[in-house]
C-alpha cells in the first residue's frame, strides 16, 4: 500500500490550470525528486499535498484513507512541508525556532517534554545548527537559514517530509549535508518529496524521479528513464551534454538553450 | 530550560510589581485617608467615609485599570502576533475607536437604559466593526505601510462619526464628553462598570486562552502554520471575535486609551524571546501594569478637574512610536 | 467710603430718576437682562430681547417674552431697533459694547452679583433707569418677604449640603447656589473650605466633606450622558443612605434674580422636611 496517494490532481488559480490532472504516489522509506521548468506546477502539487491549499478535483489518499477524514493535526503530525521561501515574522532564536517543529505534537498548554528536548537537540546537531543555535534568525546567512527551517520540519519527525528547493541556498558542502540528511531520513523509514533544480542531485540521491511539465507528468521512473535528451528537451527547451566519464554516475550538464 | 525560567521569573516580576502598584493605587487618590482606618472600615468596623472611599471608588478604579489595561495589552499581542506585524495594536486596527463609537451610540442615543448590558454590546460590536474594516482595506498579509494607513483611515472616520454623534446627540453634556471617549478616563469608575465590563472581558480573555500555539505556528508564514496543523480561518474569527469582546467591553467603559496595546507587547517581547505564545499574560500583565501606574499619575497630577489618562499613555506612548518608526527605518524593514 | 458714595448715588438715581426721559425703545441681549427688564418695564417700553427669554427650561418670562421681537445678540440686529436702552450684563461681548459706545447708543449694565444685595441693588437701578422706581421696589419687598420665611439657625446646629452636578461640579463662595443654600440654612462645606465658584471636585472630596443632602440640577433635557450617570455612583448613594438627590431645576441657577428667594424657600423645606 502506498503512502500517499492522489490521482488526477487538478488546481487552477484565476481559471488558469496550474495542477492538470497529476497522478502521485509515495511509498514508505522512498525518497521521490519532483523536477521540471519553473512554472511546471512543483511548488503547487507540493503545498497541495501538504494541504496549505485544496484541489480542485482529484483524490488525496494518506495511509489509505482520504486526506479529508484526517484533522489538521494529525495531518501535521505525518506531513512537515518546507516551503520555498521561509519569512519569519519574529527574530526567534534558531533553537526557539526548531522546537516550534514539535507544536503538532502537544497539546495546548502541555510543555516540550525530554523526549522533544531530546529530539530537538539530535536534530540541531544533525543540521550542524549547534553553534547558532542562540542566534536570532534573521542574524543567519541564507544557508544557516535554510538549514534551519529543514530542522524545524524534521523535529517533527514526519513520516512524509515535503522540501522545497530546500539546496537552491547552500554551497555545494551543505547542499551534500542537506540531500544527505533527507536520504537518512529516508532510511529510518520515512518518505521523502523533494523539488529540485539540480537534476545531477536529483538524479544521484532520488531512486525515483517525476518530471513535471505544464502542470502534467511527462515522465516518472529513475534517472535513466527520465533525465532522456527528448524528455529535458521538451521540459527545459535545451540540449544536455551527457557524460558517463570516470564518474560513478553519469552526470548531465544543461548546455545549450534551443530555440524553438 | 534556561528560557523557562526566565519567563517564570518574568511572570513573577510583573506580578509582584503589579501587586505593590495595586496596594500604591489604593494609598493614592485625590484626597488623602488614613488606609488602616480605611481597611478597618471596609472589612470589619461600621462602614465609615474612609471604607466607603476604599470599597467604592478605589477597588474598583484600580480593579477596572488592571482588567482594561490587561486586555488592551494582550489584544495587542494577539493582533501584532495574527497579522505579523509589530504596529497591529488595538488603537490602530480601530478596536479601540470603534468601540468607543459603538459605546457613544448606545449611551447617548438611550440605548444603554434598554438593558445593563447594551453599552457593552455597542462596544463590542463597534470594536469588530471597525477592526473588520481595516483588516478588509489593508489585505490578509498586509505589509506595515499598508495596515497603518488603513488603520489611519478609519480611525479618523470613527472618531469624526464619535464627535459629530455626540454633537448630535440629545443630552447637553454630550459635547463636552468627546475628550473622555478620545483619550480615555477611569474618574469615578463604580463596582456598576466593573460588571459591565467584566462578561465581555473575561469571554474575550478565555477565547483567546489557547491559541497561543496557533500564533507561533503564524510565525512561519500562513502556509506553513496551515500544514502545521493551525486552521487559520477558524484562529482568525475566534481572535478579531475575543478581541472584539474585551476591547469592546474595556473601552465602553474606560473611553479610547491608546498606546497600552502597541507599547507593552513590543517591550515585552525581546524578554520572551519573541514567541508569540510566551508574550500574552506577560503583555496581559504589564497592560495592566502600565494603565494603573498611567492612572496614579493621573491622580497625583495636579489640575482642575482630571487629567485623562489617555493623555498620559499618550504622552508616554507616542514617542515609543516614533522611536519605534526609527528603529525600522534603520534596520530597513 | 465706596459705599457711602454708592449709596448717595443710589439715592440720588431713586430721587431723581428723571433726569432723562424714561427710554421707550429697550433692547436686551441676555437672558439675565432679558428677565429684569421684562419683570420691570411697561411692555411698550421694550423693543426686543433675546432668544433665550422663550426657552421654558431656562426663562421665567416666556409669557412676557412672547409678545416682542428676539435678538441673538448680533450687532445688526440690535441697531435695527434704534434702541435708547441696550441693557448688558458683564457677560455681554466686549466687541458689540464697543460698536455699540462708538455708535452713541445708551448701555445700562447689570452687575449679576451673586448675592441678595446685589440683586437687589441690580432691581434697583435698572427699575431707576427705566422710570419705574415702584415697580422695583415692590418686587424687591416680594422678595424679601418670600425670604423671611426661613429663620435663621445657629450656624453648628445647621445640617450639611452640597450641590453635586452633572460632570462633578460643586458651588463655593460667590455662587448663587452657595448664597441660597445659607440663605435656607444649610452649611456649605465647599464655601467653609474656601472653595470659589462653580468648580469640578473629585469625588472623593466630596465623600470626605460628609454631606446631609446632596442637591442637584440638570439644564436641558436629561438624557443619557456619562456626566448624569455620575450622579449616579454606588459610593455616592451609600454616603445618602439612598436617598435620592434632590433636584433644584436649572432655571434658577443661571440669572441673579427675585426668583432666588424661590429657590431659597425649596432649600429649605427640603431642610425642614428632613428634620
Amino acid at each position: 500500500m502506498n503512502l500517499l496517494s492522489g490521482q488526477a490532481l487538478c488546481f487552477s488559480c484565476d481559471a488558469q490550470p496550474i495542477l492538470d490532472g497529476v497522478d502521485i504516489t509515495l511509498a514508505g522509506g522512498e525518497m521521490l525528486g519532483l523536477i521540471g521548468p519553473n512554472g511546471a506546477g512543483k511548488s503547487t502539487l507540493l503545498r497541495l499535498l501538504a494541504g496549505a491549499i485544496t484541489a480542485d478535483k482529484g483524490m488525496l489518499t494518506l495511509e489509505g484513507r482520504p486526506i479529508s477524514t484526517f484533522t489538521p493535526r494529525e495531518r501535521a503530525r505525518r506531513i512537515a512541508y518546507l516551503p520555498q521561501m521561509s519569512e519569519i515574522a519574529w527574530p526567534m532564536s534558531v533553537e526557539r525556532l526548531v522546537a516550534l517543529g514539535r507544536i503538532p505534537h502537544l497539546e495546548a498548554w502541555q510543555h516540550p517534554g525530554p523526549y522533544d528536548t531530546e529530539i530537538i537537540e539530535r536534530i540541531i546537531t544533525e543540521t550542524d545548527l549547534l553553534p547558532y543555535r542562540d542566534r536570532p534568525f534573521n542574524t543567519l546567512s541564507g544557508g544557516e537559514q535554510a538549514r534551519a527551517v529543514l530542522a524545524r520540519a524534521m523535529v517533527s519527525e514526519p513520516d512524509i517530509l515535503l522540501a522545497d528547493e530546500p539546496v537552491s541556498a547552500l554551497d555545494p558542502a551543505h547542499q551534500l549535508d542537506v540531500m544527505t540528511l533527507l536520504s537518512k531520513h529516508c532510511e529510518a523509514g520515512h518518505s521523502v518529496i523533494v523539488v529540485l533544480h539540480d537534476l545531477n542531485l536529483a538524479a544521484h540521491f532520488c531512486k525515483r524521479l517525476k518530471l513535471l511539465y505544464r502542470g502534467r507528468t511527462l515522465a516518472e521512473g529513475d534517472a535513466n528513464q527520465v533525465l532522456t535528451p527528448q524528455n529535458l528537451e521538451k521540459a527545459y527547451a535545451i540540449e544536455m551534454n551527457l557524460s558517463v566519464g570516470p564518474s560513478p554516475a553519469p552526470f548531465r550538464l544543461p548546455w545549450r538553450r534551443l530555440n524553438n | 530550560m534556561i528560557t523557562a525560567m526566565t519567563q517564570h521569573r518574568l511572570l513573577f516580576t510583573l506580578g509582584g510589581l503589579i501587586v505593590l502598584t495595586a496596594l500604591l493605587s489604593l494609598l493614592i487618590g485625590s484626597q488623602a485617608i488614613p488606609l488602616m482606618d480605611a481597611l478597618h472600615e471596609s472589612f470589619v468596623g461600621e462602614a465609615g467615609i474612609y471604607g466607603l472611599i476604599l470599597t467604592e471608588l478605589r477597588i474598583p478604579r484600580t480593579l477596572v485599570a488592571l482588567l482594561a489595561g490587561a486586555t488592551l495589552g494582550l489584544c495587542g499581542a494577539v493582533m501584532q502576533s495574527l497579522l505579523r506585524n509589530p504596529l497591529a495594536s488595538p488603537g490602530l486596527v480601530g478596536s479601540a475607536s470603534g468601540a468607543a463609537l459603538g459605546a457613544v451610540i448606545t449611551l447617548y442615543f438611550g440605548l444603554a437604559t434598554l438593558f445593563t448590558y447594551a453599552l457593552p454590546l455597542g462596544g463590542i460590536i463597534g470594536a469588530l466593526l471597525a477592526t473588520l474594516t481595516v483588516y478588509l482595506l489593508a489585505g490578509r498579509d498586509a505589509g506595515t505601510l499598508t495596515l497603518i494607513l488603513a488603520g489611519v483611515a478609519v480611525n479618523a472616520f470613527t472618531l469624526a462619526l464619535v464627535s459629530l454623534l455626540l454633537n448630535l446627540a440629545p443630552s447637553p453634556y454630550a459635547v463636552q464628553e468627546i475628550a473622555l471617549w478620545m483619550l480615555g478616563s477611569l474618574a469615578n469608575i463604580s463596582r456598576n462598570e466593573l460588571w459591565i465590563l467584566l462578561p465581555g472581558t473575561l469571554a474575550g480573555w478565555m477565547m483567546i486562552g489557547r491559541q497561543g500555539r496557533s500564533l507561533d505556528l503564524l510565525t512561519f508564514g500562513e502556509e506553513t502554520a496551515s500544514s502545521m496543523g493551525a486552521e487559520l480561518p477558524r484562529l482568525r474569527r475566534r481572535l478579531f471575535l475575543a478581541v472584539a469582546l474585551a476591547v469592546g467591553s474595556a473601552i465602553s467603559v474606560t473611553g479610547a486609551i491608546g498606546f497600552i496595546g502597541l507599547v507593552v507587547p513590543h517591550l515585552l517581547r525581546p524578554l520572551v524571546g519573541y514567541q508569540p505564545s510566551r508574550l500574552l499574560v506577560p503583555s496581559a500583565m504589564g497592560g495592566g501594569l502600565l494603565l494603573l501606574l498611567a492612572d496614579i499619575g493621573v491622580r497625583l497630577l495636579p489640575a482642575q478637574g482630571e487629567i485623562k489618562v489617555g493623555v498620559v499613555t499618550a504622552l508616554i506612548g507616542a514617542p515609543f512610536f516614533l522611536w519605534l518608526i526609527i528603529q525600522d527605518k534603520r534596520s530597513g524593514l | 467710603m465706596s459705599a457711602m458714595v454708592t449709596a448717595l448715588l443710589l439715592l440720588l438715581l431713586t430721587v431723581f430718576p428723571a433726569t432723562a426721559d424714561p427710554p421707550q425703545r429697550v433692547v436686551s441681549v441676555n437672558l439675565c437682562s432679558d428677565q429684569l427688564l421684562l419683570m420691570l418695564a411697561d411692555p411698550r417700553q421694550v423693543a426686543s430681547v433675546s432668544y433665550l427669554s422663550r426657552d421654558l427650561g431656562s426663562s421665567f418670562v416666556v409669557e412676557l417674552a412672547i409678545d416682542h421681537p428676539i435678538n441673538h445678540a448680533q450687532i445688526e440686529e440690535v441697531i435695527s431697533y434704534q434702541p435708547d436702552l441696550v441693557v448688558t450684563t458683564p457677560y455681554t461681548n466686549p466687541r458689540l459694547l464697543n460698536i455699540l459706545e462708538k455708535l452713541g447708543f445708551k448701555t445700562h449694565r447689570l452687575t449679576l452679583g451673586h448675592s441678595v444685595e446685589a440683586i437687589t441693588t441690580d432691581i434697583r437701578q435698572l427699575a431707576a433707569r427705566l422710570g419705574q422706581a415702584p415697580r422695583g421696589e415692590a418686587l424687591i419687598r416680594t422678595m424679601q418677604q418670600r425670604l423671611q420665611l426661613t429663620p435663621s439657625v445657629r450656624h453648628v446646629d445647621r445640617p450639611k449640603a452640597l450641590f453635586y452636578q452633572p460632570r462633578g461640579y460643586t458651588s463655593g463662595i460667590d455662587t448663587l447656589q452657595n448664597e441660597a443654600l445659607q440663605l435656607a440654612g444649610w452649611r456649605n462645606p465647599a464655601a467653609e473650605q474656601g472653595i470659589v465658584g462653580y468648580v469640578p471636585v473629585p469625588l472623593e472630596q466630596i465623600m470626605l466633606w460628609q454631606p446631609d443632602t446632596l442637591f442637584t440640577s440638570n439644564y436641558g433635557v436629561s438624557g443619557d450622558s456619562l456626566a448624569e450617570r455620575q450622579l449616579e455612583h454606588p459610593a455616592l448613594k451609600r454616603l445618602l443612605g439612598h436617598q435620592p438627590l434632590l433636584q433644584i431645576p436649572y432655571k434658577y441657577w443661571i440669572c441673579p434674580g427675585p426668583m432666588l428667594a424661590e429657590a431659597v424657600s425649596m432649600l429649605y423645606e427640603a431642610r425642614v422636611g428632613k428634620r
